[in-house]
């Protein structure tokens, strides 16, 4: 009676429990699944990486192209992260917390760059802003540069990214109510004192999470930039562009090395986000 | 301070919850809205509080018009039926808040706001409990707190939604008590909702019964129960055997054939329902209103007993509660016939179908 055994060992386990076996095979395909699609790819990144040693690595991000991209990818990613936290606080805060018309359209719209292809929303703005555009010779004559320079870029990511704070606060924001709002107003607190005493360190970590998911995806952003961006190297070129450069060029371990960038963003993100969670249980 | 309610009307989405409702409350009393759900009550108490805005007619606070009087403005302490503590907060933070958030000029210091805090954790008894999150608190503590927080500010009316609702049965006797005896010393203006007519006979100096959006009846606890003026309020407030029989010159139920002695000195209009409670039993015919009737069903429930009585000639059987001597006393088996006596009749007016 192996399966008893084991079953009396493990201290959560109940006679409503599966039977051993079943539990062993469902945890075996979860770990291999995700050893196969997301550890194994995760290593080979950064065994190319560092395949041809430490110094390797540095100088493939020390070339000036790629700290040229480093530099853009930081700069656009510090224009869309405020604006979309500007954006995203201001929705989620009017459809958790009143109706009017217009509302439920909102909350659909908010979810559109998630069901539109990144290339979709790029080449919407190399309709509107590009020199064939709706705008385009209207720009032209007054020498602004939207399409193939940085505005463009910005403006193409604030799209992709525009739901993620939004999305995070909308539901925690819902389901913690109006309560402690009201009870702050019949205690005399006005408008600010009770978003900055009562609603902002309720919805703090639902910030931070909100915000570090869309700092990720702003700057790992490829299809929306790649569109609009022209790969002007030294220009403009981010660092997912750059790593389609250097790949192309078959040059790849200055691929894998600025893509290991990517990679460690991509993980601090994770720790951040797994924090931000279990606070934002704590609070609820 | 008094509080006058004038007309007021309030509905949501089109549906609506308050029907013009007129009510005065008069300084220093406790008054007690009590209703059904749905029936408006609370939606009422928001009015006062400025937290919903009447689609017309006014409150005034002691006169003065206060209708559009924002929240903060009113100097009234709001309990929330779920406390609404703020969960980031210690319980001397959720109890500071009102103080804390005053405009400088008129904030106390530190010293003074740490002095109020404790005065009033003293008063609800948690002096322990200053350092803790409200998630560590039980249920009767937090309703502690909350009405702790709401009088730091010194209000000027309190008003409780459902103070009691979500608390067990002792807990909920323990704080009505303490809640009754605070407003004594306090004798502050307040008004709580509930749908509990125990809690409102027991707490209130006056009762304000609510059905669907209106007043159906207004007055003290004696009142209202002893002499109910609707049909609601006579079944709300306790536990009614309503007859479907009708009576006609004194005599229920009219038409054939009446059941002989029943209720002959009664002086009942003409044509209406009518319905008794407080029926004593005896195994013989003490008083000649007395009506044999059978035993049908017989259930202990805890210090009481439920006799189910089958009446020759009705389609209703009575249902009521006896002490438990009584019934040990009469020694009451199923199938017995025994004599009822109803010690209090009602006439209940009005189109009344149960």
């Amino acid at each position: 009676m192996p399966f008893t055994v084991l079953c009396q060992a493990t201290s959560g386990c109940r006679d409503t429990s599966e039977p051993a076996a079943v539990r062993l095979l469902l945890v075996a395909v979860a770990l291999g699944f995700l050893a196969l699609f997301l550890f194994l790819p995760l290593g080979a990144l950064f065994a190319q990486a560092f395949a041809k040693g430490w110094d390797a690595y540095l100088a493939a991000l020390g070339d000036d192209e790629t700290l040229y991209a480093l530099r853009l990818t930081g700069l656009i990613a510090a224009c869309c992260v405020p604006a979309n936290l500007a954006f995203g606080i201001a929705a989620s805060w009017a459809i958790a917390k009143f109706t009017f018309p217009g509302r439920s359209l909102l909350v659909t719209l908010i979810d559109l760059p998630f069901s539109v292809s990144p290339v979709v929303s790029g080449l919407i703005y190399v309709l509107v802003f590009g020199l064939q555009g709706w705008l385009g010779p209207f720009l032209q004559a007054h020498d602004l540069k939207i399409i193939f320079a940085v505005p463009g870029m910005v403006l193409a990511t604030v799209f992709v990214t525009f739901p993620f704070v939004a999305r995070e606060l909308i539901p925690l924001m819902e389901s913690q109510g109006n309560d402690e709002e009201e009870a702050a107003l019949t205690l005399g607190a006005g408008g600010l004192q009770t978003y900055l005493r009562v609603t902002f360190p309720r919805i703090k970590w639902g910030i931070i999470y909100g915000v570090i998911l869309c700092n990720a995806r702003a700057m790992g952003e490829f299809g929306a930039v790649s569109v609009v961006s022209g790969h002007i190297r030294g220009a403009t070129n981010t660092v997912p562009l750059q790593v389609e450069i250097l790949y192309n060029e078959y040059n790849y371990t200055a691929a894998f090395a600025v893509a290991s960038v990517l990679a460690l963003l991509a993980l601090v993100t994770l720790a951040v986000k797994s924090m931000a969670q279990w606070k934002i249980h704590q609070l609820k | 301070m008094s509080i006058a309610i004038e007309k007021v009307w309030k509905s949501f989405g089109g549906v609506p919850a308050v029907k013009g409702v007129s009510l005065p409350v008069p300084s220093g009393e406790l008054v007690a809205l009590l209703g059904p759900s749905g029936s408006g009550k609370t939606t009422l108490l928001r009015v006062i509080a400025g937290l919903e805005r009447p689609d017309s007619g006014r409150v005034f606070f002691d006169g003065e018009e206060a209708t559009f009087r924002a929240v903060r403005e009113r100097k009234v302490g709001f309990v929330f039926q779920h406390y609404a503590l703020f969960r980031h907060l210690t319980v001397f933070d959720n109890i500071a808040f009102g103080l804390a958030v005053k405009p400088r000029k008129v904030r106390p210091g530190k010293r003074e706001i740490a002095e109020k805090v404790n005065a009033l954790l003293k008063l609800i008894q948690l002096e322990q409990m200053a350092d803790r999150y409200p998630a560590q608190l039980s249920g009767g503590q937090r309703q502690r707190v909350a009405l702790a927080r709401a009088l730091a500010v010194e209000p000027r009316v309190l008003l409780l939604d459902e103070p009691f609702g979500a608390l067990d049965a002792r807990v909920r006797q323990e704080l009505r008590r303490w809640l009754r005896r605070l407003h004594d010393d306090l004798k502050i203006t307040s008004v709580f909702v509930t749908h509990d007519q125990e809690e409102a006979l027991e707490v209130a100096d006056r009762i304000v019964v609510m059905n669907e959006g209106e007043i159906e009846q207004e007055g003290t606890p004696l009142e209202v129960y002893d002499h109910p003026a609707t049909p609601f309020v006579f079944d709300f407030l306790g536990k009614v055997n309503l007859f479907r029989g009708r009576a006609s010159h004194g005599r229920f139920p009219a038409g054939e054939p009446p059941v002989p002695g029943l209720l002959p000195s009664l002086k009942l209009p003409k044509l209406c329902p009518a319905s008794f409670r407080d029926v004593d039993i005896e195994h013989q015919p003490v008083d000649d209103r007395a009506v044999p009737a059978k035993v049908s069903f017989l259930l202990p429930v805890g210090p009481l007993v439920r006799v189910e009585l089958v009446f020759d000639g009705f389609d209703s059987s009575l249902e009521l509660d006896l002490p438990r001597d009584t019934a040990d006393r009469l020694a009451l088996r199923v199938g017995d016939v025994v004599f009822a006596l109803p010690k209090q009749v009602e006439s209940v007016t009005g189109d009344y179908q149960i």
